[in-house]
């Protein structure tokens, strides 16, 4: 039976309609036009499905969209708003990613991480993407990269 | 389409008619809290439930309190708000040891520990702890509440002493009586994703120890000879380690499975129950190493 | 000096800032629209084995397929593995 919903999607309100089996990850790619979060293994595993809600970086692929109604929910999209932040410059010019399918999902954990922890160390960064999967890269450019993002704010 | 099953989704806003849905139903509807398994289970057409039932909005089932000397987790209280609890890190520190290798932070965002006990399977992080600490159950139905015992709660794989019209409503942590300290050791094949090829969790006090494995029974398991032929942490020696791990073969019965061979995990039961008992002995006088250090 | 436009300087990936910020367009993001179909690869269960033949009226029946194509469908062959080696 057809719902319709609320959900702030990258600051802006949205109503959607949703069966009660809509994944939020289905809703957001096939009916909010968010693509930036990816169907990769659709069980949990992998994270690339990976969003902010209300705050806190959560699995898309295994919520309903139908419990997120009256949440605020950031996308890799709405992570910077106005334009890439200084975490995307870092990546880009470390060449932290090659395909770039993890890149969403990475960067959503990496940022819950800096907003809770400015100064993490390479363990914490370890610990926060630990939910990733990566095929190409080995980790370690990213891991290098969060880190250096992180002590460039430090010394501003 | 990511889940064929179509269901009904309803989200009361009262305990008594979360109750009330899943009595009017019996069998066909399901609890829904973090959904970190019940979603996976649903595409899977493992479980084809007709009514979900969300219980998010039952907002007094998401503390956790102290009450006299019973620390109590609501039902919706999830693995990182476990972590993020000064209570916990206090007062339950073999449990938050545990939380903290529960999956990945997305997953602990949202998982709970009761979830975690209800799915019942053996490798479930929430078992070995709260066996060890000699936890219950709280659960509420249409014939009122009642208390059960972590030790009665894991009736084989996948089941626990919950009936279908039940609903778990809080777990209750006894924290009075002597000084305890801690240690959960899960080996996974890889970080932040697997689950358990073997886990143990130990608790020490002055009186004792108390022992439980996960991942390799049909349930999460106390080990009672092993308990007993390790006596107290003031008198632990070498002869009775060894000991103790000889009993690991009459005391668990791991098997064969996509994660690893009954034999990886005998062996390496034998090595986790030796570090976790020394790591518990030591942090009861006071020692290193932090709880959260990895130890295997 | 040096006078080189790459050589000797770190080049940035040309998508990476597509990649990070979440517009680099994948196939599965790709929206082909309403009629597009799927296809589905039927393998031969044996590893090592002669066609004699492949019934596919069956297949064609059911509901929503379009077309069952087998090689019989691509006269012309072209690809690494030609021979049967």
């Amino acid at each position: 039976m057809k719902r319709s919903i609320e959900i702030t999607l990258n600051g802006e309100k949205r109503a959607v309609e949703v069966e009660p089996n809509d994944t939020l990850l289905e809703v957001l790619r096939e009916k909010m036009g968010a693509k930036g979060p990816k169907v990769g293994c659709d069980r949990g595993d992998c994270g690339t499905c990976n969003v902010l809600l209300d705050g806190m970086s959560v699995r898309s692929c295994l919520i309903l969209a139908i419990e997120t109604d009256g949440s605020e929910i950031v996308s890799i999209e709405g992570l910077c708003p106005d334009g890439p932040g200084p975490l995307q410059d870092v990546f880009v010019k470390n060449n932290a990613f090659q395909c770039g399918f993890c890149a969403p999902g990475i960067t959503v954990s990496a940022m819950e991480l800096l907003n809770n922890n400015p100064e993490p160390t390479r363990e914490d960064v370890v610990e926060a993407i630990s939910g990733n999967l990566c095929r190409c890269t080995g980790y370690t450019p990213i891991i290098d990269s969060i880190l250096e993002v992180s002590k460039k704010e430090k010394s501003r | 389409m990511a889940i064929a099953h179509e269901f009904e989704y309803i989200k009361p806003s009262c305990l008594a008619d979360a109750i009330e849905a899943l009595a009017r139903n019996p069998g066909k509807a399901t609890v829904l809290a973090g959904g970190t398994d019940l979603v996976g289970w649903i595409k899977e057409d493992f479980i084809t439930p007709e009514t979900v039932i969300d219980i998010k909005g039952l907002s007094q089932l998401r503390e956790i309190t102290l009450d006299g000397d019973t620390l109590r987790i609501g039902a919706l209280v999830t693995f990182n708000q476990l972590i993020e609890s000064q209570l916990v890190i206090q007062r339950i520190p073999l449990l938050w040891e545990s939380a903290t290798v529960v999956a990945c932070k997305p997953v602990r965002n949202r998982a709970t520990l009761v979830g975690n006990l209800c799915s019942g399977i053996p490798c479930c992080d929430s078992g070995p702890p709260l066996l060890a600490y000699g936890a219950t159950i709280v659960v509420d139905g249409p014939n009122g509440t009642r208390k059960i015992a972590a030790k009665d709660w894991f009736l084989g794989p996948r089941r626990t002493a919950r009936s279908a019209a039940e609903i778990v409503t809080a777990v209750e942590v006894p924290v009075s009586g002597p000084e305890s300290a801690g240690c959960y050791i899960k080996l996974g094949r890889y970080r932040g994703e697997d689950l358990a090829q073997v886990s143990v969790g130990v608790l020490a006090t002055k009186l004792g120890f108390r022992v439980a494995f996960g991942a390799v029974g049909s349930t999460p398991l106390l080990a009672p000879k092993i308990e007993a032929v390790l006596g107290v942490p003031d008198s632990l020696n070498e002869a009775k380690i060894r000991e103790a791990q000889e009993l690991v073969e009459e005391e668990i019965s791991p098997i064969t499975d996509v994660r690893a061979t009954l034999e990886y995990r005998m062996h390496m039961a034998k090595i986790m129950l030796k570090r976790g008992v020394e790591t518990a002995a030591k942090r009861l006088s006071g020692r290193c190493p932090a709880y959260g250090t990895r130890l295997i | 000096m040096n006078d080189y436009k790459f050589i000797g300087k770190p080049v940035s990936r040309i998508d990476g800032l597509e990649k990070v910020t979440g517009a680099a367009i994948y196939v599965d993001d790709m929206d082909f629209g309403p009629n597009l179909l799927h296809a589905e690869v039927v393998e031969s269960p044996h590893a090592n084995a002669i066609i004699k033949s492949i019934d596919t009226t069956e297949a064609a029946k059911l509901p929503g397929v379009v077309k069952v194509v087998t090689g019989r469908d691509f006269p012309l062959k072209f690809g690494l593995y030609m021979k049967d080696r």
